[in-house]
């Protein structure tokens, strides 16, 4: 049996490198090679349309890739990505060449279960 | 001209540029050593940025220079004292024996910053937190240098800037080379690890050097080294005398923990202990970061108020071998030109 | 030449100390400061003067924000003015809040004097009093690491499990306020402090270097006074045992008493919560300050010390050292019974 005493003990927010499921990560990494070059300028969310909109922040959706936690991470994708239009600007401004819009159509296919919408490639 | 001596402090690879320029520019040169080699930083490296050429190659190519006859060799012997003789410079050195010339280099190179000072990180505390340099020597030791107790590295990291732009430290300068050794570093640990995870902790990235941005667009696509923008705050040893850092990812705006096997300190360079002393005094020599002075006119390697006295190298700042190579001839052509004037 | 934080020094005067009570360890932890206040006087010859006149120096309302800063700096103050009064310029305090406390307000007057010129107005007008600053500003610790080879002649005990002949593992947990706010008012800096250690090692125990060692206990007052907030400071305490548990250690040895009481009681806590235990096969790490520790290894009755007071049980461990003592003498204090009040706000329950 457990006491309550009338408070919760806190689990902090600390990234634990040790611990991190990272799988999300390492498969898109062997998707899009040049993505493990990302020096997160933040060009890609300066130009992005949807960006201005809504709360879709692709630098940081990307950084995070490496440092979240994968089931908070799948509703972050989904409510956000879902802003995205597949303009492409981010990809145009990218100084290392990642094709941006490659990694969001395969995080929103990722979301949704690996399901490939014909309306979106 | 043939009767003009020069004394060439320091042969680390200003010196010895600045030497074989004078040499065969028909001058004679006595080139004093503390130590008893040539070069002896240069060649306790494994391989060299950016191209990775192995750090003895190098070394072996510069001591050819040593062997002109102009050239003076007098190794084990530290210059102490530099004082004026009517038109001449006389040198004294630590073992009381003394000489003039007319005209004097300095090149006598950098100290590594002592990471002990750092205390935070735990150098000299715990066993498996290691400097640059040593971590050098480690890839000059073995084929398998990380492997501790039989085992692989899991993971590895390195922090940049311990000791450089440091208040703490009372060293507010960049020391501009210890981002791409970090990063040339990293490349070394995945290239003999390739399972290992590695970690370099930087604050900015600076890799201002022909090829080092190359350097570390491979790092990072090629091996995969993740690159966290943070400082580590602090290191201590867990149960298994592995390594538990705490840092902060600022991107993430999240503290971040990891146990590493290795902690690589990248430190910088400061300015040589054994500084030589100047008749009278030593005012205007070296600058508040305490690198000797050279013109604020940008167009002299000479030391304000001091003729016929010149540095070169990394005693006058962080420099990497070219431009300390550079630096020596640059100065040596100076001289030249002196002591042109002079005759 | 260089040095290292780790070899700092501090200077700490000989003798004829103003000692500065501390709240939090009269009220749980009352054995301790008689016992140290005894053994500073007669064991080791220093002047240590008391006056009835002293306060608290009212650092849990300043940290808990119900204390202003211009009111705290009058109460010390008026400390100083007691000091003075009683012809000493040494003052050496018994909590480490309230060591830090000083030292802040001292830096605080050195940086802006006009401020300190501020408070004599006040002092003057509520009390009529003046006031000097202390030459010498201690935390008791520090003097016991200064005489910790007198302590050790004299030590009947020694840190060392009977059982095994090895010496104990203990932690050695200092008090944020003592060394962090000013690394040089610690001896041995603030990441790696000795003052501790030291004395420990002198006995003959070993100290572990366990990672989370700097990580402060959590205490906070502000955060700890107020029940909703308690989740934030109990995990803080919880960082630090969870991190020292594979070591094992055979106690905690603390030098402030807010450290003392938080680590002793929560370990009590976090069990009823999750069941969550610390120490090796299942038991609970002992948790004992440095007075206690002093008076322990010299030879002092544990129920005199006031052992009974705390959450974790001490016997075990002073069957690892060795002591004597008297297991049904436990709850009883010179022939009186412990006041039925008293045992609930520790939690221990007593046979009546």
């Amino acid at each position: 049996m457990k006491t309550k005493f009338g408070f919760e003990i806190s689990q902090g927010r600390q990234i634990d490198l040790d611990n991190l499921d990272t799988h999300f990560a390492v498969e898109l990494s062997r998707m899009v090679g040049s993505w493990q070059s990302c020096i997160n300028c933040g060009a890609c969310a300066a130009t992005c349309t949807a960006g201005s909109y809504s709360g879709l922040n692709l630098r940081k959706l990307h950084y995070s890739l490496w440092k979240s936690d994968p089931v908070e991470l799948v509703s972050r994708i989904q409510n956000e990505l879902s802003s995205c239009v597949l303009c492409g600007k981010c990809q145009l401004v990218c100084p290392r060449g990642i094709s941006t819009r490659y990694i969001v159509i395969n995080l929103m296919a990722k979301a949704n279960d690996n399901v490939y919408s014909s309306s979106m490639v | 001209m043939n009767d003009k001596k020069v004394a060439v402090l320091g042969a680390g690879p200003a010196g010895l540029a600045a030497a074989i320029t004078l040499a065969e520019m028909g001058l004679a040169v006595s080139l004093y050593e503390k130590s008893s080699e040539a070069g002896k930083k240069i060649r306790s490296n494994h391989n060299l940025f950016p191209d990775r050429i192995s750090a003895k190659e190098v070394h072996k190519k510069l001591l050819k220079w040593l062997d002109h006859p102009m050239i003076r060799w007098i190794p084990d012997t530290q210059v102490i004292r530099l004082s004026r003789v009517s038109r001449s410079l006389k040198l004294e050195t630590e073992k009381g024996t003394h000489d003039e010339f007319d005209a004097v280099i300095i090149s006598t190179g950098f100290d590594f910053f002592d990471a002990r000072l750092k205390e935070e990180f735990g150098f000299g505390i715990y066993e498996r937190v290691i400097d640059s340099p040593g971590l050098e020597t480690l890839f000059n030791s073995s084929k398998l240098p990380l492997t501790f107790n039989g085992k692989d590295p899991q993971t590895v990291a390195f922090v940049h800037c311990v000791g450089s732009r440091d208040s703490q430290s009372g060293i507010n300068y960049c020391s501009r080379l210890c981002c791409i050794t970090g990063i040339k570093q990293a490349i070394q640990v995945k290239e003999l690890y390739p399972q290992c995870r590695v970690y370099n902790f930087y604050i900015d990235l600076r890799a201002g050097g022909r090829g080092y941005e190359e350097l570390f667009r491979e790092a990072q696509e090629k091996y995969g080294i993740q690159f966290i923008r943070g400082r580590v705050s602090e290191a201590g040893e867990n149960d298994h005398h592995r390594i538990v850092i705490k840092a902060e990812d600022t991107l993430m705006g999240r503290p971040l923990k990891v146990t590493t096997d290795w902690l690589v300190l990248l430190i910088g360079m400061v300015p040589c202990k054994s500084n030589i002393e100047f008749e009278p005094g030593n005012e205007n020599t070296t600058g508040q970061d305490g690198f000797y002075q050279i013109s604020r006119y940008m167009n002299s390697n000479r030391v304000d108020n001091q003729a016929g006295v010149y540095v070169a190298g990394s005693c006058c700042g962080p420099m990497n071998i070219p431009e300390s190579i550079a630096s020596g001839r640059s100065a040596a052509a100076e001289v030249f030109q002196y002591l042109k004037h002079q005759s | 030449m260089t040095s290292y934080w780790k070899d700092y020094q501090k200077e700490i005067a000989d003798d004829n100390f103003f000692i500065a009570r501390s709240c939090i360890r009269q009220t749980f932890f009352p054995g301790a400061e008689n016992v140290i206040i005894d053994i500073l006087r007669n064991r080791l010859n220093i002047n240590i003067i008391e006056d009835p006149d002293h306060t608290t120096c009212t650092g849990i309302g300043y940290h808990g924000d119900v204390v202003p800063l211009d009111t705290i700096m009058t109460v010390i103050a008026r400390q100083f003015s007691i000091m003075q009064k009683n012809g000493l310029e040494n003052m050496v305090i018994s909590c480490v809040t309230s060591f830090g406390i000083y030292s802040e307000i001292l830096d605080l007057w050195k940086h802006h004097p006009e401020k300190k010129n501020q408070i004599a107005g006040y002092l003057e007008e509520a009390t009529g009093r003046t006031f000097i600053e202390p030459k010498n500003l201690v935390h008791v610790s520090d003097l016991l690491y200064k005489f910790r080879h007198e302590i050790a002649k004299i030590a009947q005990y020694k840190l060392v499990n009977q059982n095994t002949g090895l010496p104990l593992k203990i932690v050695d947990h200092i008090g944020c306020h003592y060394a962090k706010i000013f690394r040089e008012r610690g001896i041995g800096g603030s990441e790696f402090p000795q003052v501790l250690k030291g004395l420990i090692t002198v006995l003959g125990g070993d100290v572990i270097d366990y990672p989370e060692r700097r990580h402060c206990c959590g205490f906070g007052f502000r955060h700890y006074l107020i029940q909703e907030n308690r989740g934030y400071s109990i995990s803080n305490s919880r960082i630090k045992l969870e991190s020292m548990k594979p070591f094992e250690p055979d106690m905690i040895v603390a030098n402030c008493p807010g450290c003392t009481m938080f680590l002793d009681r929560w370990q009590y806590t976090l069990e009823q919560m999750d069941h969550s235990v610390y120490g090796k096969d299942g038991n609970k790490i002992p948790v004992i300050s440095h007075e206690e520790l002093v008076a322990l290894v010299l030879g002092y009755d544990p129920w005199e010390i006031g052992f009974q007071t705390h959450q974790v049980d001490i016997e075990p461990l002073l069957d690892k050292i060795g002591v004597k003592y008297n297991k049904d003498e436990k709850y009883v204090i010179r022939n009186r019974r412990v006041d039925a009040g008293a045992h609930i706000l520790c939690g221990i329950t007593v046979q009546d």
